[in-house]
């Protein structure tokens, strides 16, 4: 096989001189015998392979679009190898970063920008802000809420620079808003521009190592001198293998991070990547106008500063040159990491920022969970949690319902209501909230009719006490008869609600709901003496049992309260949410009704643990990330 | 063996692991499509009213139904056209006789998208291919270039029901696609 392929090399070589153009790098040798040092340039090549590889073939799945980013990056999730392959590309990028900057750190204090070298030293700085951006234009990718935040706020950074800032930020946006062009242009810059300015600054690059050879290889040589292959080769791959083998680690364990669609209902604070978290916190330093110092100088001077080493090389003596350099470093690194330790710190120590955080981290699982179960609608993935009642019922209610109503339960969200003056609604209508309506010294409290002056003193209070104040003076099995009785009505009128949380429960107790349904039309308790219930009473003096906590009898009950079937007297103070006011809309939407009461039916859509756990939990935030 | 040839090999067989390491998850994840093309399944739909139907003049009808395209769940698109062809004079109902065929051309996938009245045949507008009212191939067809259809059109399995409610007689279509450019009709997938 060898054979063969040496001899198509060969046939190949007499064409195009190959080995000749090579020979610079492959028939190298190294006066000082091979170094660890050495290594940071062929990890950071075969990095960059490692992207360009992973770029494509993510590309074959990948589309640019508002209403399908997202969709297709959680696409790519779910295809076997997929999530590897893009946390491959994710973590790359990362390691990549770190490479770049020891790579730089190592050939400054080398003094490998020595003439004839410049070029390689310039391309080689050149190649930085455009690694920057190459991370700028990738991330927001994924059309999540935190990445549109992110380039939302990059681009205003484009948009503050003189002159021709606005117009360049608003070509790059593609408009006012974040959208659809927005991801097609940040497509094209990050899967073709970018990467043919980068081949141009390579290839210059390289060309210019193949000409001048490595500044290394002007050492006086010693005993230890031997051959660039394979001496220095098992050197480079040994480092390049560790570090992919780090990369797909964290690929294979952590993978990639997808935070919810953009236009989910909370916005955590959005934080750049870690690698630019000290440009982040350089920021606070730089308030109001000044901030273009943090954004744009700075950097700016960095760069120019790092173009001219070689120039300042020659002006000065050695050491001095030596010493400075090591100086600069010095203050580079130190305030990077200063600045990435504070920014971290920060973070870490923000109760509101990890809770914020967490939330979104949170509304990112249920996205992903409700787009594995019934696929994105053509709409696009923010439809997901718009119309996802588990998600927007605790907003809903927060908003229009707490302002009177308590929601507080074993499982229920912290939803604070001022100055409670209505019902609890934590698990309304299931038979442990119908059991409490019908205990006498539950009834009262403010859970119930406790806040609510006309219904406390009202005859549903009456009643409730009138029947079972004073069980404990009966005989026990008088006691336990009407005990009975009034369960069997709990049971019965619970499963009018149809509840799916209490489907199980419904179907086991068929004949006892027989029994009790029978008993609420014409049993001593007299419930159809006020209410309605099915063929037997009358609307008017109290709210129909009949479907009772069903989602239609909620959705009405909430849309008109004064309607006949429910408190056409006795209403207090609760608004018709559903009911045109006049000109204007309704309070609530049919949609947003619809939400509030599956929510409080507890009627949407609950994984099963076993397809939840197929995926680890995210790594979090790539803010916190550690670097590999 | 030396120190050099055995840091050589070393290297090769270090760049093929990382190699390994990459282009396996890359083939994996590449050829997903081949994993998921198992699902054309049967569509059983009702297309069209009896009573639009008149015999001998074949009408096309759209097929819906919910469709996944990759990421995208379609709950109700529309997933092929079918061809009725009622045979009977057409008065009693319930012993109505009719054909349907996938209006896909069994030549090269094209739809066919109309019936000549007059020479009484289907057309596929792409290669010329055409067929009788039966769906078979016609040999000398109208437009005198040869025939290129390698089988007749796909006839589809097709029910003449009554609506329980309204008491409408509809025609009810198993809708499904099948391999192009075979002699033989084969179910796609």
């Amino acid at each position: 096989m060898f054979g063969v392929l040496n001899s198509a090399c060969d046939w190949l070589d007499e064409r195009t001189r190959y080995r000749a153009l090579l020979a610079p790098i492959r028939e190298r040798t190294l006066p000082d015998g091979p170094r660890w040092s050495l290594t940071t340039a062929s990890c950071l090549w075969w990095l960059f392979v490692l992207e360009v590889v992973t770029g494509l073939l993510l590309m074959f799945t990948y589309s640019p679009s508002a209403t399908s980013a997202w969709a297709s990056v959680f696409y790519i999730e779910q295809i076997p190898g997929g999530s590897f392959v893009r946390g491959l590309h994710y973590f790359g990028t990362q390691a990549f970063v770190i490479a770049f900057a020891v790579h730089l750190m190592r050939t400054l204090i080398s003094g490998a920008f020595r003439a004839p070298r410049e070029l390689i030293w310039i391309t080689g700085v050149l190649l930085l802000p455009l690694v920057a951006a190459w991370s700028v234009t990738g991330n927001p990718l994924t059309a999540t809420q935190k990445a549109f935040a992110q380039i939302q706020v990059e681009s205003e950074i484009v948009g503050s620079a003189p002159v021709a800032g606005p117009a360049l930020q608003r070509i790059l946006i593609g408009g006012e808003r974040i959208g659809n062009l927005t991801l097609t242009h940040l497509n094209v810059l990050h899967v073709a521009i970018l990467p043919l300015v980068a081949a141009l600054l390579l290839g210059v690059h390289l060309w210019q190592i193949c000409l001048h050879g490595i500044g290394y290889q002007e050492v006086e040589p010693t005993e230890r001198a031997c051959a660039y292959f394979p001496h220095q080769t098992i050197r480079n791959l040994t480092v390049f293998a560790v570090v992919l083998g780090i990369i797909s680690y964290l690929a294979w364990h952590s993978g990639a991070p997808l935070e919810a669609p953009a236009g989910a209902p909370d916005e955590a604070p959005p934080r750049p990547e870690w690698y630019f978290a000290f440009l982040f916190e350089l920021r606070r330093y730089f308030p109001g106008d000044s901030e273009i110092i943090a954004t744009q100088v700075l950097p700016g001077v960095a760069i120019l500063v790092l173009l001219l080493i070689p120039a300042i090389d020659r002006l000065l003596p050695r050491a001095a040159s030596f010493g400075l350099r090591i100086l600069v470093l010095l203050i580079v690194v130190g305030g990077i990491t200063g600045l990435t330790a504070t920014s971290m710190y920060r973070d870490w120590n923000d109760a509101e920022f990890i809770a914020a955080r967490e939330a979104s981290h949170e509304l990112a699982e249920r996205a992903r969970a409700l787009a594995a179960h019934e696929g994105i609608p053509p709409a696009g993935p923010r439809q997901l949690l718009a119309n996802d009642p588990k998600t927007q019922g605790p907003r809903l209610f927060a908003e229009h319902c707490a302002t009177c109503h308590l929601y507080q339960g074993s499982e229920a969200p912290e939803i604070a209501s001022e100055e409670p003056v209505a019902p609890n609604l934590y698990g309304f209508a299931s038979r442990e909230w119908i059991r409490g309506l019908l205990d006498p010294e539950k009834i009262g409290t403010a859970d119930y009719f406790g806040n609510t002056e006309d219904m406390k003193a009202g005859d549903m209070v009456a009643t409730v006490h009138d029947l079972f104040d004073d069980l404990d003076e009966l005989e026990e099995d008088e006691r336990q008869e009407i005990n009975t009785w009034r369960e069997d009505v709990v049971v019965a009128l619970s499963a009018e609600a149809d509840l799916p949380t209490q489907q199980e429960a419904d179907e086991a107790d068929a004949e006892r709901i027989a029994t009790g349904a029978e008993f609420i039309k014409t049993g001593d308790f007299g419930c159809t003496d006020c209410h309605k219930f099915h063929d037997e009473g009358d609307l008017g003096s109290a709210p129909d049992l009949t479907a009772y906590g069903s989602r239609e009898w909620l959705a009405a009950m909430i849309a008109d309260p004064e309607h006949e079937r429910f408190y056409p007297d006795t209403n207090e103070g609760m608004p018709a949410f559903g009911l045109a006011q006049g000109n204007a809309a309704p309070i609530l939407s049919e949609a947003e009704l619809g939400l509030i009461v599956d929510w409080l039916r507890r009627d949407w859509y609950e994984p099963q643990q076993a397809a939840t756990e197929s995926r680890p939990p995210d790594t979090g935030d790539s803010a916190t990330t550690v670097a590999p | 063996m030396d120190r050099r040839s055995w840091l050589a090999w070393c290297s090769r067989a270090l760049g093929l692991a990382c190699a390994t390491v990459v282009a396996v998850p890359a083939v994996r994840y590449l050829v997903d499509p081949l994993r998921r093309s198992g699902d054309s399944d049967e569509i059983r739909r009702r297309v069209a009213r009896l009573e639009e139907l008149e015999p001998g003049e074949p009408r096309m009808f759209a097929v819906s139904g919910s469709y996944q395209d990759a990421w995208t769940f379609h709950d109700e698109t529309v997933l092929g056209q079918v061809w009725i062809v009622r045979e009977d004079a057409g008065d009693a109902s319930a012993d109505a006789r009719v054909t349907a065929f996938s209006a896909t051309c069994p030549h090269k996938g094209c739809v066919i998208p109309s019936f000549d009245q007059q020479a009484c045949e289907f057309q596929c507008p792409c290669h010329k291919a055409s067929f009788d009212l039966f769906g078979e191939p016609i040999e000398g067809a109208a437009s005198g270039e040869p025939n290129p259809a390698p089988r007749p059109m796909d006839s589809l399995t097709v029910e003449v029901v009554q609506d329980d409610a309204s008491g409408t007689w509809w025609v009810e279509v198993v809708y499904q696609e099948f391999e192009s450019g075979l002699e033989t009709k084969e179910v796609k997938g």
